[in-house]
């Protein structure tokens, strides 16, 4: 109806994204974890 | 010599000699414009993880975050982070770019929309990569003057590493490249975590630093009131930041290449988002340098000399020389990449469209290679006329986002037309101009004004104007849509690629 042009992921798609999602989490923890040592 | 105690001189040859080495190396089997401008698309994951991490970090930024650092506190890291919300995008990204067989983005503008918005692409795209070489080349001069405490003056040390990279980057295009940002990959991360250790040292360890500095240094946003040349950075600053990135990431003219020269869609994937994820390691201990030069050198006046002045001061002999052959390396291994981008540019989209159709290939890589020159002579000419980095930085944020919302919309939406990609390209253009330089609005309200607006005139305008030759369309999305090494089917469909 809209014309876009989307189709279903594949599993690789879906597992890939959500496993570089877990790594942008983890830098994020790893640098609050940081900057609190020694506070 | 040169300011360098001999072992760090003895050092720093001992890189710059291997690394053109390993280029010159790999030059050997380049006789194509495939090989030249997209390495044929032979790399496996590793080449092309330290590819992506090695073209996508660059000692300037290692120099503005921990300026930005010194200046912000931790809240400085967005300065490279902007990208941080963006990288699980790229394992959805990276695909594209290999999918669509092109040997440029100027390609896709061209068989998308029209030759008319691929040489404009084409501008933008010089204009780019000249800004980035600019960038990278000011500000790595900027820190080797400051690590040799004067003795290598900013011109000298732009022009020795752009004599390097130009050996082997005009010799061998992107396998050189990729080959040797394999190497210098390595020395980024030594670049990125060298100094953490001394710098703690100095302050006292990690308590030693709390109690030296401000506790407000270590919170990851800036909202108060922003020194002379920085942003506000406050929640909506990143959240307009990251969305502008989604945007933009996509129309940076190495990106095609950095998704494409893989054997495969995985291996691209593999490559644009871990290489940038290993970036955001990276840029986690420039911030964090940034921050304790606060404590060692409490009032700097130019705060992008800080990670410089940290590396002169408190590295021993020999690890200077590992410092500036790391410094080096990170500009080198981007230049290199960005040189045969523009190139590739010019070449493919300008000289072989309009100019010189069916020549032998040796031909087009000799004047590859000329261009590639040119393109590099735009970068220097950028060193000599400006002198903030984190300014150069801001710029080249915008450029690409106008670009982008054209690109998104191409991809997606079968209706979005010729007509409809400029309007995008030219309202979001002249909104930017408007809000920055007219009402001098704050950064991440500028994104949202011409973020909004171009995407706006872009479905405005495609839904006015008769849509594009359906043929031409079903071409697009069947080569779009067609995984890689299931080609079979574009050949039964009767639809050539340039470089499968």
């Amino acid at each position: 109806m809209w014309d876009l042009e989307f189709r279903r992921p594949s599993k690789q798609t879906v597992v890939g994204f959500i496993v570089a999602w877990l790594g942008v989490i983890g830098i994020i923890l790893l640098t609050l974890l940081v900057v609190r040592i020694g506070a | 010599m040169f300011g360098l105690h001999s072992l760090d001189f003895f050092t720093l040859m001992l890189y710059l000699a291997g690394v053109t080495f390993a280029g010159l190396w790999a030059a050997r089997k380049v006789s194509t414009i495939g090989d030249y401008f997209m390495g044929s698309r032979k790399f496996g994951k590793a080449f092309m993880l330290m590819h992506a991490f090695g073209t996508g970090t660059h000692t300037d930024q290692a120099v503005s975050v921990a300026g930005a650092s010194y200046k912000l506190g931790m809240a400085g890291i967005w300065y490279q982070w902007l990208y941080l919300f963006t990288t699980p995008f790229y394992w959805l990204i990276a695909p594209l770019f290999r999918r669509m067989r092109y040997l440029t983005t100027a390609d896709f503008f061209e068989d998308r929309f029209s030759p008319s918005l691929a040489i404009f692409y084409t501008i933008f795209g010089l204009i780019y990569v000249s800004l980035q070489i600019g960038l990278m080349l000011l500000g790595t001069g900027k820190t080797a003057n400051a690590i040799t405490g004067g003795a290598v003056s900013p011109e000298l040390a732009i022009a020795v590493m752009t004599a390097l990279f130009l050996i082997y980057g005009l010799a061998g295009g992107l396998p050189a490249a990729i080959v040797t940002d394999f190497i210098q990959g390595f020395f980024i991360i030594v670049l990125s975590f060298l100094l953490v250790p001394f710098v703690l040292a100095e302050v006292g360890g990690f308590s030693g630093l709390h109690q030296q500095v401000p506790g407000e240094m270590f919170s990851l946003t800036a909202p108060g009131e922003p020194p002379p040349g920085y942003d506000r950075v406050t929640v909506f600053y990143i959240f307009m930041i990251v969305i502008n990135a989604l945007v933009g990431i996509v129309a940076q003219p190495h990106h095609m290449e950095i998704g494409g020269a893989g054997k495969t869609e995985l291996e691209g994937r593999v490559g644009f988002t871990y290489g940038n994820m290993l970036k955001r390691i990276c840029t986690l201990a420039w911030a964090f340098v940034g921050v304790a030069c606060v404590a060692i050198y409490p009032n700097i006046a130019d705060p992008e000399n800080a990670f410089g002045m940290a590396s002169r001061d408190l590295l021993p002999v020999g690890l200077v020389g590992v410092m500036l052959a790391s410094m080096i390396a990170a500009v080198m291994s981007t230049c290199d990449s960005l040189m045969v981008d523009g190139s590739a540019l010019v070449v493919k989209n300008v000289y072989k469209r309009y100019f010189c159709r069916d020549a032998p290939d040796s031909h087009y890589l000799a004047v590859g290679r000329w261009v590639a020159l040119s393109v590099v002579a735009g970068g220097l000419l950028v060193t000599l006329t400006s002198h903030s980095v984190v300014g150069i930085l801001k710029l080249t944020w915008s450029l690409g986002a106008f670009f982008g919302i054209a690109f998104w919309g191409g991809v997606l939406w079968r209706r979005c037309n010729a007509r409809g990609a400029w309007a995008a390209v030219l309202v979001s253009g002249f909104l930017w101009y408007l809000s920055r330089f007219l009402w001098h609005w704050e950064l991440a309200h500028q994104f949202a004004l011409y973020l909004s607006g171009g995407f706006l005139a872009m479905i405005v305008v495609s839904l006015l104007t008769p849509p594009a030759d359906k043929k031409r369309l079903d071409r697009f999305y069947t080569v779009l849509h067609t995984p890689v090494g299931d080609e079979q089917k574009l050949r039964d469909a009767g639809i050539e690629v340039e470089l499968e």
